[in-house]
Parts: C-alpha cells; sequence; structure tokens
C-alpha cells in the first residue's frame, strides 16, 4: 500500500486484518493442542466454517431473556472492534491514540455486558461463569496495572507507543532483563484475560468446571458467533500487545508491519498451546497466586526501570540475578524438598557464572579462587549433602558416599513434607499468595532504601531483595529444612554485596566467611537430623505441639 | 603471647573430643586450657594497663587494645571459675542418670571451642575475622543447648541456631555497608581496626547510618535486645546449667563488643553519633521493659534468669545510648559486674536445682536447710542482678542514672527506677519464696560436690571485692576504653 493512503482506510483496513486472521489463531491453537495430545485434531480453518455455520443458524433464546442478552454480543464485538484500531499495527502511530487503560477496559465492556447476559438467560450455570468470570477480572486488574506501571516508567502510558519511543534500540531492548520479566509476567496475565489454561479451560464440556463458556452457553445462532468471534479477536489483539510494546518496528510499510505482527502472534499462539498442554487447571484458590506472581514480575521490571539502568550496567549479571530472584520467589510455591534444593542448585550455577564474569573481566587470582570454591561447595558439596541427608542412618554421623547416579534422589518417604492437613499452603505458616504480597513488599522496601542510598547499580536493589525474600522464607515456611534453604538463599544475597557494592573484600576474609558457611551447613544437618531422630518430624507447627508446657 | 590466650582452649577442646573414652581426662583437659586462656588473658591485660599502647600479632591475626583487653579478661575469667562448676555439675548428673557418662568428652570439647570462639572475637584484627569468631560461637554453642537430647531443648537449639544465624549475616551486611562506606575505593583492605578508625574524608554519612542499623540489629539479636530476643529464654532455660551461665553471662558481651566496635567507628562523626544513641535507648528501653516485667511470671527459675539477662542487656545498651563519659563508662561497669553477678546466679541456681530435682519456682522452698552455703548468697546474688550492693550493678546503675539526668533525659530516668525496681521486687520475692520457708515433703537430703562449691564461693568473693573496693586497675582500665571509644 502507498504512504499516501487515507487513515480511515488503513483504520479500516486494521479491523479487517485482526478480525479476518483472529480465527486462524484460534484455529492454530486448537491444531497445535491437537497434535501436542497425538490427535490429528480439526482443520486449521475451522473456526472460520464454525462461524459460518453458526451465522446461518436460527437463534434460540430463554424466555427469561431481556434487551441485555440480545445486545451483549454486539456491544462485545463493536468494543473489540473499536479497540482494535488502538494498536500501531498497520502503521507507527496508532489511528485512535488513547492510552492503555481506556484499551483494556474496552475489553471490559464485553466480559461486564456477557456476564450479565450469562445471569439474564436464568440458567444456574450462567450465574456461576459470570460470578467467577468476575472474580478473575477482579484478581487481574491489580497485575494489569503493574503492568501499567512499567510502561509509565518506559514512557509509554499515554498512547499504546513502543517502548522503543523511549529512545532504546532493538538490541537493548533485547537485551534488557527487566523487559523480559515484563513480558513474561504481561503473558501470564493475557493467559488469564483470554482464559487459557491454566486459568480456564476453554476446551471442556464439563459446565461444572467452565468460567468463561459457562456464560455464554445460552447462546447460540448468530449471537454466539458475534461473541466467539470477539473473543478470537481480543486473544489476537492482546497477543499483538507483546510485539508492539516488546519489539517494535520504526518501519512504516503496512505490509511488513503486518506481517511482523501476524508472525510473532502466530508464534505467541504456539507458545500458548504448548504451555496449555502441559498444564493443569489450577484451583480456584492458586489463581490469586499466580496473577499475584505476574503482578511481582511487572513491579520487578517496574523498579527496576524506575531506576533507571533498567538497559544499562552489566546486562549479563543483571539478568542472572534476576533469575535468581525468580527462584527465590518460586521456593515459595515449592511443595517438596529436593525441588526446593534444585532452586538452590540454579541459584548457585548464577552465583559461579556471575564471579566467573568478574573473574574474567578483572583478571585478579583471588576471583578465580572465589569462583573456584563457589563451585564446588554451593553447586556440588552442599547439594549433595542435602540430597543424601536421609540416606543417614539415624544415631550415626558417617554420610555415605554415593554412586553419581544415586545423587539426585533421595528417600521419597523421608522427604516428602506433610501436606495432607494443609494443602493450600505448601509447607508454610501463610498462604503462598500472601508470601508473595509480602515479597512485593520487601522488594519495594529494598529499591526505597536503594534509591536513597544512591550512586550504585541495580544490582544493589535486587541482591538487598534477594536478602529480604531469603529471610521472609525463614520466617514463613514450617520445615525446618526449608527454613535452612532459606537460610542459605539469603546467604547467597550476602555474598553478592560485595559486588554489588562495589568493595574489594581480601580473599582470606572470602575464604574465612565461605568456610563458616560450610560448618554452618553442617552443624545445621546434624541438628536436623538429631530432631528427626529423637522427636521423629521436622515441622515446627508438630514441634509446639509436642513440646512440654513451660 | 596474644595466641598464647587462644591456642589452649583450642587444643584442650580437641584432646577432650579425642578422650571421650576417658571422661576425667577430658575434665582436665577443659580446665587446663581454661586456666591458660585465663592466666594469660589476665597476664597481658595487667601488661597492657601498665603500658596502654595498642599493638598487632600474630602475622597481623590479632590485636590488642583497651577494648579487646577488657572483653578477652574478662571472658577468661568468668569462664574459669564456670569450668570448674562445670565438673561437679556434670558429674552429679551424670549420677542421676541424666546424662551419659561417654557424652562427657563431647561436652567439654564443645565447651572448650565454645571458649575459644568467644576469645577470638575481641582479639580479632579485623572487623570480618570479628565477625566469623562471632558466627562461630553460634554454632560452637548449639549443640551445648541441645545437649540434654529432650524435644524443648532440641528446639531451643534450632531457635537460637536459625535467628542468630540470620541475626549475624545481617550484621555481615552491615559491615560491608559500613566498609563500603568508610574505606577508600580502591583499598583492599581486610577492614582492619586501624584503617577503619583512621580519619576519613568524604564518608557517606547516610550509607553509615544504615550500616549501624544493620549491625545494631543483627548483633543485638545476639545480644538480645527486644524484640529479637525471642530465643533467649528458651536457649538459656533449656541448656545446662553451666552453658547457661557462660551465654548469659559471657557471649552476650562478646556480641555487645560488636556493636561496642561499629560504635567507635562512628564516634568521629556527631550526627551519626546523635542516630546511632536514638537507636541504642530505643532497644534499650525496649529491652529493659520487657525484660523487667516478663520476668515476675516464669515458673522456671532459669527462664526468670534468662530474662533478667534481657533486662540487663537492655540496660547496658541503654547507657551506651546515653552516651558521653559517664553514660559508657557506667555501660561497661555494669557489663562487667553483670558479667560477674550473673553466672553466679546460674551457678547457685543449678545447685538448688540439683538439690530439689526440679527448675520449677513454686516446688523450691527452704533451700536455705539443704544448701546453705549456695542458697543464702542466691538470695543476695538475685537482687544483686537488679542492681543492688554490696554488687558493681548498683554502682552503674546509679551511674547510669546520673548519666541520664545529666543529660536532660528524665523520662528515662523515671522508666530505668521503675523497671529495676519492678526487678528488684519480683527477684526478692521469688529467691526469698526459694530459700526461705519450710522444705517440701519428700526431698532427699543433698550434698553439693565441692567442686561446685568452691568455684562459687571464689567467684562470689570476687564479685563482692569488685563491687565493694572498685580494684584501680579496673578503673582505669575501663576509662582507656571510654577514651578508645569516644575517641579521645
Amino acid at each position: 500500500m502507498a504512504a499516501d493512503t487515507t487513515p480511515a482506510f488503513l483504520a479500516f483496513l486494521q479491523i479487517i486484518f485482526i478480525f479476518g486472521f483472529s480465527p486462524f489463531i484460534v484455529g492454530l491453537m486448537r491444531k497445535v493442542k491437537a497434535r501436542l495430545q497425538g490427535r490429528s485434531g480439526s482443520p486449521i480453518i475451522q473456526p472460520y466454517l464454525d462461524l459460518a455455520k453458526l451465522l446461518s443458524k436460527g437463534e434460540s433464546k430463554s424466555s427469561t431473556t431481556s434487551f441485555i442478552f440480545v445486545i451483549a454480543p454486539i456491544v462485545g464485538f463493536v468494543s473489540v472492534a473499536i479497540a482494535s484500531v488502538m494498536l500501531p499495527i498497520l502503521s507507527p502511530v496508532s489511528f485512535l491514540a488513547v492510552n492503555i487503560i481506556v484499551f483494556a477496559y474496552l475489553f471490559s465492556i464485553g466480559r461486564f455486558l456477557t456476564a450479565l447476559s450469562g445471569l439474564d438467560a436464568g440458567s444456574s450455570f450462567g450465574g456461576l461463569g459470570s460470578s467467577r468470570e468476575m472474580l478473575y477480572s477482579v484478581l487481574i486488574e491489580p497485575a494489569l496495572f503493574a503492568v501499567v506501571l512499567f510502561l509509565a516508567a518506559s514512557g509509554g502510558f499515554n498512547v499504546i507507543a513502543p517502548l522503543a519511543s523511549g529512545g532504546m534500540a532493538w538490541e537493548a531492548l533485547a537485551l534488557s532483563p527487566a523487559h523480559w520479566i515484563a513480558a513474561l509476567g504481561l503473558f501470564i496475565i493475557i493467559l488469564a484475560e483470554t482464559g487459557r489454561l491454566p486459568f480456564d479451560n476453554p476446551a471442556t464440556h464439563l459446565e461444572l468446571t467452565m468460567v468463561h463458556e459457562a456464560m455464554i452457553l445460552e447462546n447460540s445462532g448468530p449471537g454466539l458467533a458475534f461473541v466467539e468471534w470477539a473473543h478470537a479477536s481480543k486473544i489476537f489483539l492482546l497477543f499483538a500487545l507483546i510485539p508492539i510494546i516488546f519489539l517494535p518496528l520504526s518501519s512504516p510499510d503496512p505490509i511488513m508491519r503486518s506481517v511482523f505482527v501476524l508472525g510473532v502472534s502466530l508464534l505467541l499462539a504456539m507458545l500458548t498451546a504448548v504451555v496449555e498442554s502441559i498444564s493443569v487447571k489450577v484451583r480456584l484458590f492458586k489463581v490469586g497466586e499466580l496473577l499475584m506472581l505476574a503482578m511481582l514480575l511487572a513491579l520487578l521490571s517496574f523498579l527496576t526501570t524506575l531506576s533507571g539502568t533498567g538497559a544499562g550496567g552489566a546486562p549479563v549479571e543483571t539478568a542472572l540475578v534476576f533469575v535468581m530472584l525468580l527462584s527465590s520467589l518460586y521456593f515459595v510455591f515449592s511443595a517438596t524438598f529436593n525441588r526446593s534444593v534444585e532452586l538452590y542448585m540454579i541459584q548457585s550455577a548464577c552465583l559461579v557464572i556471575i564471579f566467573a564474569l568478574s573473574a574474567l573481566s578483572e583478571g585478579a587470582p583471588d576471583l578465580y579462587f572465589r569462583v573456584g570454591t563457589t563451585f564446588i561447595l554451593k553447586f556440588l558439596l552442599i547439594p549433595v549433602m542435602l540430597f543424601n541427608l536421609f540416606r543417614v542412618m539415624p544415631g550415626e554421623v558417617k554420610l555415605l558416599p554415593t554412586r553419581f547416579y544415586n545423587v539426585f534422589r533421595a528417600t521419597k518417604e523421608d522427604l516428602r513434607l506433610n501436606l495432607d492437613f494443609d494443602p493450600l499452603f505448601t509447607g508454610s505458616y501463610v498462604t503462598p499468595a500472601r508470601i508473595l504480597a509480602y515479597s512485593g513488599i520487601l522488594i519495594v522496601l529494598a529499591f526505597l532504601l536503594s534509591s536513597i542510598l544512591g550512586g550504585t547499580t541495580i544490582m544493589l536493589p535486587l541482591v538487598l531483595s534477594l536478602i529480604l525474600i531469603g529471610m521472609l522464607i525463614i520466617a514463613v515456611k514450617t520445615n525446618l529444612l526449608l527454613q535452612l534453604l532459606g537460610f542459605l538463599l539469603m546467604e547467597n544475597g550476602v555474598v553478592l554485596l560485595p559486588i554489588a557494592l562495589p568493595i574489594q573484600l581480601p580473599f582470606v576474609s572470602d575464604a574465612v566467611a565461605l568456610f563458616d558457611v560450610v560448618i554452618l551447613i553442617i552443624v545445621a544437618m546434624l541438628l536436623a537430623l538429631k530432631i528427626r531422630g529423637t522427636v521423629g518430624t521436622l515441622d515446627t507447627k508438630e514441634l509446639d505441639e509436642l513440646i512440654e508446657k513451660r | 603471647m596474644l595466641e598464647l590466650i587462644i591456642l589452649p582452649p583450642i587444643i584442650s577442646g580437641i584432646l577432650a573430643f579425642l578422650l571421650s573414652k576417658h571422661p576425667r581426662a577430658a575434665e582436665l583437659v577443659a580446665v587446663a586450657g581454661a586456666s591458660l586462656a585465663a592466666f594469660f588473658a589476665l597476664f597481658v591485660t595487667w601488661g597492657f594497663i601498665q603500658e596502654p599502647v595498642p599493638y598487632v600479632e600474630s602475622y597481623g591475626l590479632l590485636y590488642l587494645d583497651s577494648i579487646s583487653a577488657l572483653f578477652t579478661s574478662l571472658t577468661a575469667l568468668v569462664s574459669f571459675f564456670v569450668f570448674i562448676y562445670s565438673i561437679g555439675y556434670l558429674r552429679h548428673e551424670v549420677e542421676e542418670k541424666t546424662v551419659d557418662e561417654s557424652r562427657l568428652g563431647t561436652y567439654y570439647g564443645l565447651l572448650s571451642f565454645f571458649l575459644a570462639a568467644m576469645l577470638v572475637a575481641p582479639l580479632a584484627s579485623n572487623i570480618v575475622v570479628m565477625w566469623a569468631a562471632i558466627e562461630a560461637t553460634t554454632l560452637a554453642s548449639v549443640f551445648l543447648i541441645s545437649f540434654y537430647n529432650t524435644t524443648s531443648s532440641i528446639e531451643a537449639a534450632w531457635k537460637f541456631f536459625i535467628i542468630n544465624s540470620v541475626g549475624i549475616l545481617l550484621a555481615l551486611v552491615g559491615i560491608m555497608f559500613l566498609m563500603y562506606a568508610v574505606l577508600p575505593p580502591d583499598s583492599a583492605s581486610w577492614g582492619d581496626w586501624p584503617s577503619l578508625l583512621a580519619p576519613h574524608t568524604g564518608v557517606n554519612l547516610f550509607f553509615m547510618k544504615i550500616a549501624f542499623a544493620f549491625i545494631l540489629v543483627g548483633f543485638g539479636t545476639k545480644v538480645g535486645l527486644v524484640p529479637l530476643h525471642v530465643w533467649l529464654p528458651d536457649a538459656h532455660s533449656q541448656a545446662p546449667t553451666p552453658v547457661s551461665a557462660l551465654l548469659s553471662g559471657v557471649l552476650l558481651n562478646i556480641a555487645f563488643h560488636g556493636i561496642v566496635r561499629a560504635y567507635q567507628i562512628l564516634a568521629p562523626y556527631p550526627e551519626l553519633v546523635s542516630f546511632a544513641s536514638s537507636l541504642l535507648m530505643v532497644f534499650g528501653m525496649l529491652s529493659l521493659a520487657v525484660g523487667a516485667l516478663r520476668l515476675y511470671y516464669q515458673d522456671n527459675l532459669k527462664r526468670m534468669l534468662a530474662y533478667s539477662s534481657v533486662e540487663n542487656m537492655g540496660i547496658i545498651v541503654l547507657a551506651f545510648g546515653l552516651g558521653g563519659p559517664i553514660g559508657i563508662f557506667a555501660a561497661l561497669f555494669h557489663m562487667v559486674s553483670h558479667s560477674l553477678a550473673k553466672p553466679l546466679a546460674f551457678l547457685s541456681s543449678g545447685v538448688i536445682a540439683l538439690a530439689f530435682k526440679t527448675k520449677e519456682i513454686r516446688l523450691i522452698s527452704g533451700a536455705a536447710q539443704m544448701v546453705p552455703a549456695v542458697a543464702i548468697p542466691f538470695v543476695f546474688i538475685a537482687v544483686g542482678i537488679s542492681g543492688s550492693p554490696p554488687f558493681g550493678t548498683f554502682i552503674s546503675e546509679v551511674g547510669i542514672l546520673a548519666a541520664s539526668l545529666s543529660g536532660g533525659q528524665y523520662l528515662v530516668a523515671l522508666l530505668l527506677i521503675i523497671f529495676t525496681t519492678v526487678t528488684f521486687a519480683s527477684l526478692l520475692y521469688r529467691a526469698s519464696g526459694m530459700c526461705f520457708g519450710k522444705m517440701p515433703e519428700g526431698v532427699e537430703k543433698f550434698k553439693p560436690s565441692l567442686l561446685m562449691v568452691v568455684p562459687f564461693v571464689a567467684l562470689l568473693l570476687l564479685a563482692v571485692y569488685f563491687g565493694l573496693m572498685v580494684p584501680e586497675p579496673l578503673i582505669r582500665l575501663i576509662s582507656m576504653v571510654v577514651e578508645e571509644v569516644i575517641g579521645g
């Protein structure tokens, strides 16, 4: 298309583009899911055929419905159409330049009316679906606003402008860990907003497990067609949000832009299909936890961008510290001891790489020493000791040497945490959602402290967050060994502090501190063994019950 | 010479572990180690008082100045008496079948390592080694606390371990902040005292404030400051009595030493001193209040004494916060007096508990009839730890009162008077209830071994002497420390 095509025409073309390709996206998702399940599945163009069929059929309405039932599909369709001109897909500047809140709430109008129409038909399943859907939308909002905060900090609040308008080049964006974390958070939110697994199963036929589908059970014929089409287009639009924000193109050529957006959306569709295939639908109570995690991720990127050095500094080291922070946060969810130790190994690996990078850049011999000791102690020795803790005979102190293939397996019986009475709590005193909320507060505190202290790299607030979250884990976990692992996570953060500050700690004091920690681990494990041998449990709740009255 | 203070306990610790099959030999070796340490510590301190020149030794790892001298000699001296008492106490426990004789080697080994770690901390030449030594004291004492292998003692040991380790790690964060703030950017220093104390330009004051806050919270956990004290009553009551005596009487001081050093680094900057003082006073008042109020409601004798430790450390920290030469002198004098009186309290209560086979206060009465040599002084000691003559705590509390009044802190003075009175009354009531009156039915005759009574009486005489006569070398030493801390 020539560049002198009027914007109105391009806008209309964009609507057709979105609505034209959205059934294809849905079809592709279904096809990939089917293939992963070993079926051949319906053809990719099946959604088009379904739409055609629905449009040609008659509509049957329950006698209790009112005008809401009639207008809901139409308003939903129209609101998505309006939203679809707001994104700068075919042109670098969007046709309807409004801020992202308007964009998000256009979808809410459709959802609101659909929820009402679900109640309108007078069936209990409709009401069930509506209430669940509204609950989800309430839970999604804080996470969404965290992403909005992030966009605002990156300079793109008033208009859904690509982050490139903040002056960052493609490569810098690609390397910036803060943006990837925000993209991850946004992806989780999109999964929730569009009703895909693990939040909602779009393919379920069991009404009691439905969330979105239950609302539209009573719709039929053209009404259903509009609802389905609008939903598919919503999915396409939300997928398109990611390339527009995070991978912006500056070229004004509509064809190239549309192809790019479509291509990335198709990739995201396939990724979604894969994620759906490996996820289970989470319990209603856990939806909040997942969205809380998304909110924390967006909050983290927001804080990082706000402190001004989001993409600057040492990107690889920063990315590694982000990975460490994420593994600390994921620790909250880990329900088995083995998983927790594996998380610790991930952290140790990141630590070794960070130290290696700094050793390579500075070349001082004591830094290489530090790399070596960290690798041997934290990546090999301590995880091996932890994994094999319960192979020790009760009463004896000898740690049996094991063959390598046994290293990563320990007696399941001994290491299973007792979750029978608190499946929501995954071995903690409070629910994971609340722990994540506290973590968010601690992260904000860490950034606040660092900004007041000033003059340091982005690593300092992240390292402080690591330390504080380690303390939080010690405080909330009930199992003694998980408390010990929380301590180790905290210690990882402290070990990074000399790099974050940066100060030179000569290697002797490094070695002294490290040696101290190893002895600490051994003492802790011996004490844990003693507790287990004498009292029979490692859970502090049970310990409290067993203690004699003072 | 300084290494001669540290090496004997380390060697005797190793030997004690090896001599598990020969408990008598293990006892002997442990006491030998403690005596040598005490002897050399006092010798070195005496030499230092005559010629107060700080020096570094042992390949730059050990260091002696007035602060080191005071803390080291106090630790070694008190430990000496407690070690001898320990022999008698544990022999009784073995007789009562509470403890198996084969475990004595482990006990004395751990006790010696504990002493060694406590001695290294004040003698360390740089801040990181001091930190590592304080960490080592936690590790050495964990299994001493859980020694009886009951559910409560093991749980107390775990709480002690995890809370103190977290605290000490936070102190390390503070130390790193401190080093970042104070040392020039490209120095590869270890954080040794001379370079940390040397005058610096362009110091980031806010960093130093945050550093001090972290160090105070971190080491304050180990000192037992409220609200970080939650491990203290359990740990100090569940451990064997000699270990409790060392934990309350000596270890709390060593942790406080860390805070003293940090304060010393801050001292040249008035803005930082006022910040540190406010923090210290807040924590001090809280500890004083909570310790005093909870003391009365304890059923367990040793828990009562543990809360008294919380209260006393609160007083020490409060006095330090009041600052100025009077405040700091009073704080240190209180620390010395408390380190002499508190182990006495634990030693005597240990004998009483052995005699009546219980630690519950309401089950004990008429102790004066059973073990008069210990019980009657116990009443005096009990009020002594709340600040009454003939112990030095009286003088120090008067000094703290004077410091607060002269500094215009009238509220502090009022609260100090109220809470010490409360403590005094509670302890007097409980102690006299235990010592006087009729003995309960069915209690067997008990004769404490001389190995328990003699060190107790010796320490008692020493404490009374220090409290009544206040020997001049002591005053001189403490004045030197005050000068060192406030900075000439």
